[in-house]
């Protein structure tokens, strides 16, 4: 029942939270970017708390501060963009000062793709299905011979 | 055995599923495991056993030689030294490198014991005493009570050896509140 309340509370204190910064920021793409960094700065807090309770060393751990860095660089990619927007970089300073947002953005799908790949080999090495087809097949034969005798 | 069955008989001939805390001598130590290991395995029963403490060659060839049958088992080795400390995987195991790496022994459990495909299953750590010479007491405790409260889950036959030596025994006290029963194969008989 609490958590339930909590829940309710939580979601009602983040809606009051987008409408007041779409009230605020009057630039749609600037208050999206508001929001999108208040919710980066959240997953990093949440991110950075779990690999500190995962052990040294553990596959879990490498995996969550790789995903650590991809967070990182969106929130960067984020920022930048916001801030270019906020106080119109493009027009104001140079064409070229779009380039670093995407080069935070290369940065981060390419630490993606190094994560997936180290969730596929953590998937091949945790996973038991092949063990467990065989077990399936012994036990099988096992009441088999059992139900014979 | 006799001995085994008769604690098996007493204290868990009604339970299906439970978590028990085995506290064993240490001259006697290999073969009250292997007790345990025929006793559960003979009903046809698959499981996973987790050694902190032999690497599983070791294992296995001690099966062997007591007429064990380990295909019905899942190891997961955490005291093989692998290269680089990193998580190998066999046929029949999967070494986790080091007995101080509880996040992944977690994870490696939990996998195996939802990829078993029977209903009744049991789970096998071996030991408590060796957790507690790469780990602190806090430590330990925290892993034993999540460990406990995930087999409840898992609703298997849960067993936790634990040598009973004189510097775990307030460990062991603490434990025991975690668990339905208390499998004492120290008493001599």
């Amino acid at each position: 029942m609490k958590k339930g309340l909590g829940t309710v509370l939580g979601l009602i204190a983040i809606a009051a939270g987008l409408v007041a910064i779409f009230r605020i920021v009057v630039d749609t793409e600037v208050a999206v970017g508001f929001v999108t960094i208040s919710f980066g700065i959240l997953a990093i807090i949440w991110t950075s708390m779990a690999t500190g309770s995962l052990s040294k060393g553990s596959s879990l751990r490498r995996h969550t501060v790789n995903f650590l860095f991809c967070l990182v660089f969106v929130l960067l990619f984020s920022i930048w963009h916001t801030l270019s927007k906020l106080f119109k970089w493009r027009e104001t300073v140079n064409e070229f000062m779009l380039y670093p947002g995407y080069l935070f953005l290369i940065m981060a799908f390419l630490i993606f793709v190094i994560t997936s790949y180290q969730i596929l080999t953590m998937g091949q090495e945790f996973g038991f299905g092949q063990q467990a087809t065989k077990i399936k097949g012994i036990i099988k034969e096992k009441r088999k011979k059992k139900k014979k005798s | 055995m006799a001995r085994i069955k008769e604690e098996f008989e007493k204290k868990l001939k009604d339970l299906t599923e439970y978590v028990a805390l085995a506290t064993v001598n240490a001259n006697k130590y290999q073969k009250t495991n292997l007790g345990i290991i025929k006793h559960l395995t003979d009903k046809n029963v698959p499981g996973v056993y987790v050694t902190l403490n032999k690497p599983f060659e070791t294992m296995q060839n001690i099966f062997k030689r007591q007429k064990i049958g380990t295909e019905i088992i899942i190891f997961i080795d955490a005291v093989t030294q692998t290269a680089g400390g990193d998580i190998e995987k066999t046929d029949k195991c999967l070494f986790i490198g080091s007995p101080d790496n509880l996040s992944d022994i977690s994870i490696a459990m939990d996998q195996a014991v939802r990829a078993l495909p029977t209903k009744e299953k049991f789970v096998f750590f071996d030991s408590l005493s060796t957790l507690l010479m790469y780990n602190n007491v806090e430590t330990v405790s925290r892993f034993i009570h999540f460990l406990a409260g995930k087999m409840r889950v898992w609703k298997v036959k849960g067993i936790i050896v634990s040598l009973r030596k004189k510097q775990d025994k307030e460990l062991i006290d603490a434990l025991m509140q975690f668990c339905d029963v208390v499998l004492d194969f120290d008493k001599k008989k």
